[in-house]
């Protein structure tokens, strides 16, 4: 995490004029980094030393004029002429933690030993939302070795809610007895 | 006759007399002084050899008490000598007593401790067997559901 990345990432959400821009700018952040994690041949461009500015400037206008929000595609010639580009996706990453705290929106991510209905994963999130006060944005996974339960996962903590957790306190407790 | 044999014998006497007997008798004198001082030599020599024998009598004494005073001085040392050996001997065997209790002791310890660990961890292991085994869809649903109600 830079402190470059930070404050381009600051600058593209101070950019924003109005609640809708900020919703859309959101959505081409999360956008741009399915992108970056999915093409590599996007990857590659963006990285590329040898391309020149005019040819990105001209790329860009290709693939994203009409599809992303006016705001996104002025950063993105911003980056151009900064010859950041290359720093795009730390940028984003930053950018999408700064957008969601602007939302008011926490990102938990959930380990759970078996699936979750969608049932449990509104229950889970009220429950969250009620402590937190944040929308949550759940994103989930399993883990069979957790036995039962799941873990929570956010703002750098972990909450253990497994069976897997509670055995090791078990021997903990009996080791240290 | 008579007359010349006095005469003859008075010369003979006078002549011995002025002559021989003085030599003679000085002779026996000195003779007689010298036997009196080898005497009295012999008696200062007696003398002296008593004394001699009176000091090499006590000299033996005094090295008799003085060898007597080294052996028991070499008594007391060597016993002295024994009593520090022999405790020392004993606090190195306390020390080395010591170390084994406590080597025992942490041994001891240690394998306790490993098989408290491994018994743990094999009920653990089974615990997660189990419940793995005996848990059912919906077991596992309530269980879910109780522990989102603990959030």
């Amino acid at each position: 995490m830079s402190a470059a990345n930070k404050r381009y990432a600051d600058a593209l959400l101070s950019s924003v004029n109005s609640a809708g821009e900020l919703d859309a700018v959101g959505s081409d952040i999360a956008g741009l980094l399915e992108l970056l994690s999915s093409s590599e041949e996007f990857e590659a461009f963006l990285q590329h030393p040898l391309i020149p500015a005019e040819q990105q400037d001209a790329c860009l206008d290709k693939l994203f004029k009409g599809k992303l929000d006016a705001a996104t595609l002025k950063f993105l010639h911003l980056l151009v002429q900064r010859e950041r580009l290359g720093d795009l996706e730390g940028i984003l990453e930053q950018a999408l933690d700064a957008w969601r705290e602007a939302k008011g929106i926490l990102p938990v991510s959930v380990v759970s030993a078996d699936p979750l209905t969608s049932e449990q994963e509104s229950a889970l999130s009220k429950k969250l939302s009620d402590r937190t006060g944040k929308t949550i944005e759940l994103t989930t996974k399993t883990d069979a070795d957790l036995i039962g339960g799941f873990q929570l996962h956010f703002q750098g903590i972990v909450e253990d809610y497994s069976l897997a957790a509670k055995l090791e306190t078990f021997k903990r407790n009996v080791l240290n007895a | 006759m008579f007359f010349w044999f006095l005469v003859v014998f008075g010369a003979a006497a006078f002549i011995l007399k002025k002559y021989a007997f003085g030599p003679i008798m000085e002779g026996l004198d000195q003779r007689e002084a010298e036997i009196e001082r080898s005497l009295e030599n012999a008696d200062k020599l007696e003398r002296e050899l008593a004394t001699l024998d009176e000091k090499v009598a006590e000299k033996l004494s005094d090295a008799d008490q003085e060898v007597a005073t080294m052996i028991e001085d070499g008594r007391v040392a060597a016993r002295e000598a024994g009593q520090i050996i022999e405790a020392k001997a004993r606090e190195e065997a306390q020390i080395v007593r010591e170390n084994a209790e406590r080597d025992l002791a942490s041994a001891k310890g240690k394998a306790e401790g490993e098989l408290r660990q491994v018994s743990a961890e094999t009920a653990v292991a089974m615990a997660a067997k189990l419940l793995n085994q005996k848990l059912d869809d919906k077991a596992r649903k309530a269980l879910t559901d109780q522990l989102i109600a603990e959030v």
